[in-house]
C-alpha cells in the first residue's frame, strides 16, 4: 500500500551504511538499490561493456570506505555512490573519447531505417545525435559530468555538488553553460521536434 | 523535450544483465564475508524493501500488509452536495484550498506533537496449499518531543485480525484456528542484513487477538521510523506554497523517493502525502496549508466528493492515479480529509492486493502526556 508512504520505501541508506560497520551484508541491500542506478550512469558514459565492471567496482570501492561515509555532513548515499562512479568514470577517458566518436557515427548510420523503434520521439534522438554528441565531446570533462549526472542519474544540484565535492552554485553554473552549448549546437532542432 | 531529455536518449543503454549485477553483488558478499551461495539464490531487486535497520520497526509495527477486504469498496456516500464526477478539479481544488485555511488556524503549540494513525489491510496467511486472508489493524502512537525536557516515544498494538470472509472462516478454523497466523514464507530468502529482524520480516505472524501496547523512545535520526525520510527537513520546508514546491521538487528529484518518479504532478502528491498523512514529525499549521495548497495546483487530483472513512467519519476524497510510466506505486492513491478542519483522515491506494489504509485517529501539538510504556 503507498499512499500512506511505506516506512521501507524511502530513505535509510544512511543507516545501512551504519549498519553495513557491524553486520558487512547489510551493504549488499545497497548494492540492490542503487546498482542499475549507477550501471545506467556509467554506461551512458563508457558504454555498457565498462559499466559491467565499473559499476560492482564503485560498490566495493563504497564499501572499503564505507566508514568514511558521514551522514551528519549532509552526505545522502546515491550522490556518494555517484561520485566514486564519477572518479572511476573520469580514470577513463579515453575510453568515453572512443564511445563518443562511435555514437556520432552510428548516428549518422542508422537515423533513418535503423530497427530502432519509430516512436516520434525517438527518431528525432536519432537525428539530432550527430550534433549532440559533437557537442558533448567539445565539453570540458567538468561540464560533461554535471550533464550526465543531471541527464542519467537524474541528480539535482545539491546532489551533484556532493558528488563531486564542488558548491551547488558551481554546479549550477556549469550546467546552465553546459546546456547552453548543446542548445547553440543543436540550433532550433530542439525546440521543433516537441515529444510526440 | 529539453537537451537533458536527448542526452538520456541518446546515451542510456540497456540495462546490466542479470548475471553481471549478480556477480557483483557475489563479489560484494565475499568481500563482506558472506556466502556467495547466498547470492546466487537471489534476485536483487526482491530485497529492496527489506532495506534498512527500521525493518525491525516495520515489523514491529505489524505494517504487515494489514487491509480489509471491505476497504477497497468504500462507500462513495454521494451527499447531494458534492457530485462524484470523476474530473471534477475545480471541487478537488477548493476542497484543498478550503482545507489549507481551515487547518491554518489549528494550534500551533504544546509540549508534544502526536501523530497516532491505524493501518489495516488483508494479508495472505496459512500453508502455502492452504492459503486464507485474514484482515488485520495496528495502531501507531507517535509523540514528538517539542517543549525542552519532553522525549518522544513510539508506541504500537496490534488490534488483532479476524478471517476476511466467511470462506476465509472456514479455512482458519480448519487449520485449528491458529493465533497467530503464519504467513507462508520461505527460509531460504533470508540473508544478509541483521538476521533478528530479516527472519521475522519474511515470516511474519499475525495475532488474531488483540496484543497489549508496547512502546519504546522515539529513534532520532533521518530515516528512522516515525522520522522524515532521508533529505527531508521539515524545520526547513517553506511555509509559501511557491517556494515549498521548489523545495518538495528538489528533494524528489536528488533521489528523496527511493527510485526515480517521473513527472512533478506525481513527485509532488507523493511528497505531499508525507508531509500530511504520516508520521514523519511535528508539521506547523501553516506548513500542511501550504502542503494542501501544492496540492491544490496539481492538475491531476481530482475529488472523489464526500465519502465516509475506515473509522465511519464523514470527509472529502481526493485521488490521484498513477500513470506506469512515473515509477510510482500503481493504482490511485486517495486521500481523505475533513473539510470542516483541514484535518487528514485517511489515505490508502487500490494499486496491490493488501488494499491498505492509514487513517489518522490523532494528530497535532498537545500539552498531554504520553502514555507510558505497556499501556
Amino acid at each position: 500500500m503507498t499512499a500512506p508512504p511505506e516506512v521501507g520505501r524511502v530513505g535509510g541508506d544512511a543507516d545501512l551504511v551504519a549498519s553495513s560497520l557491524t553486520d558487512p551484508e547489510t551493504f549488499a541491500q545497497l548494492y540492490d538499490r542503487y546498482f542499475d542506478d549507477i550501471h545506467r550512469y556509467l554506461a551512458a558514459r563508457l558504454g555498457r561493456e565498462t559499466a559491467d565492471d565499473l559499476a560492482a567496482e564503485t560498490f566495493l570501492i563504497a564499501f572499503r570506505r564505507r566508514a568514511d561515509f558521514d551522514p551528519s555532513r549532509g552526505t545522502a548515499v546515491r550522490p556518494w555512490l555517484y561520485g566514486i562512479a564519477t572518479n572511476l568514470a573520469s580514470q577513463h577517458r579515453r575510453t568515453e573519447q572512443r564511445r563518443l566518436k562511435a555514437l556520432s557515427r552510428i548516428g549518422a548510420e542508422t537515423s533513418v531505417d535503423g530497427h530502432e523503434e519509430r516512436a516520434t520521439a525517438r527518431v528525432a534522438a536519432e537525428m539530432l545525435r550527430p550534433d549532440l554528441v559533437r557537442a558533448m565531446r567539445a565539453l570540458s570533462p567538468g561540464e560533461r559530468d554535471v550533464v550526465f549526472l543531471s541527464a542519467l542519474g537524474g541528480l539535482g544540484y545539491e546532489d551533484i555538488a556532493q558528488a563531486l565535492g564542488i558548491p551547488a552554485g558551481t554546479v549550477g553554473s556549469r550546467l546552465n553553460r553546459a546546456k547552453a552549448r548543446l542548445r547553440r549546437a543543436l540550433g532550433d532542432q530542439i525546440t521543433k521536434d516537441e515529444e510526440a | 523535450m529539453d537537451e537533458m531529455k536527448l542526452v538520456e536518449r541518446v546515451f542510456a543503454e540497456a540495462k546490466a544483465d542479470p548475471g553481471v549485477a549478480a556477480a557483483g553483488r557475489a563479489r560484494l558478499l565475499q568481500m563482506a564475508g558472506g556466502e556467495e551461495s547466498v547470492a546466487e539464490t537471489r534476485r536483487p531487486a526482491r530485497t529492496r524493501l527489506l532495506a534498512s535497520p527500521r525493518s525491525r520497526w516495520m515489523l514491529g509495527a505489524g505494517l504487515l500488509p494489514v487491509a480489509a477486504a471491505g476497504v477497497a469498496a468504500v462507500t462513495l456516500a454521494g451527499h447531494g452536495s458534492a457530485p462524484v464526477s470523476p474530473s471534477s478539479d475545480g471541487q478537488a481544488r477548493r476542497v484543498l484550498l478550503v482545507a489549507a485555511t481551515r487547518t491554518e488556524s489549528a494550534p500551533a503549540t504544546g509540549r508534544y506533537f502526536r501523530f497516532r494513525t491505524e493501518r489495516g489491510g488483508l494479508s495472505l496467511v496459512g500453508s502455502k496449499d492452504h492459503p486464507y486472508k485474514v484482515v488485520g489493524k495496528t495502531v501507531q502512537d507517535v509523540w514528538y518531543p517539542v517543549a525542552s525536557g519532553t522525549t518522544g516515544l513510539f508506541s504500537f498494538q496490534q488490534l488483532g485480525a479476524r478471517p476476511a470472509t466467511p470462506a476465509d472462516a472456514a479455512a482458519w478454523r480448519a487449520a485449528g484456528s491458529p493465533d497467530p497466523v503464519r504467513v507462508p514464507c520461505d527460509e531460504h530468502v533470508v540473508y544478509g542484513g541483521n538476521k533478528e529482524s530479516q527472519t521475522t520480516d519474511r515470516c511474519a505472524r499475525i495475532p488474531m487477538r488483540p496484543r497489549p501496547a508496547s512502546s519504546a523512545p522515539l529513534e532520532p535520526g533521518p530515516g528512522m521510523f516515525g522520522q522524515p525520510p532521508v533529505g527531508l527537513d521539515l524545520a526547513k520546508l517553506s511555509d509559501n506554497p511557491a517556494t515549498l514546491r521548489r523545495q518538495l521538487l528538489a528533494w524528489t528529484r536528488s533521489g528523496g523517493l527511493n527510485g526515480p518518479v517521473e513527472g512533478d504532478s506525481a513527485q509532488l502528491w507523493t511528497a505531499a502525502l508525507y508531509i500530511i498523512a504520516s508520521p514523519i514529525g511535528p508539521v506547523r499549521p501553516t506548513l500542511r496549508a501550504a502542503t494542501y495548497r501544492v496540492l491544490a495546483a496539481l492538475p491531476d487530483v481530482r475529488s472523489l466528493g464526500e465519502v465516509t472513512d475506515q473509522k465511519g467519519r464523514r470527509g472529502q476524497a481526493l485521488a490521484r492515479t498513477a500513470k506506469s510510466s512515473e515509477g510510482v506505486a500503481p493504482g490511485t492513491d486517495r486521500l481523505v480529509i475533513d473539510p470542516r478542519t483541514g484535518a487528514p483522515l485517511e489515505s490508502s491506494n487500490t494499486g496491490n492486493a493488501s488494499q491498505g489504509y492509514m487513517s489518522v485517529l490523532d494528530f497535532g501539538y498537545t500539552d498531554a502526556t504520553p502514555p507510558t510504556a505497556g499501556n
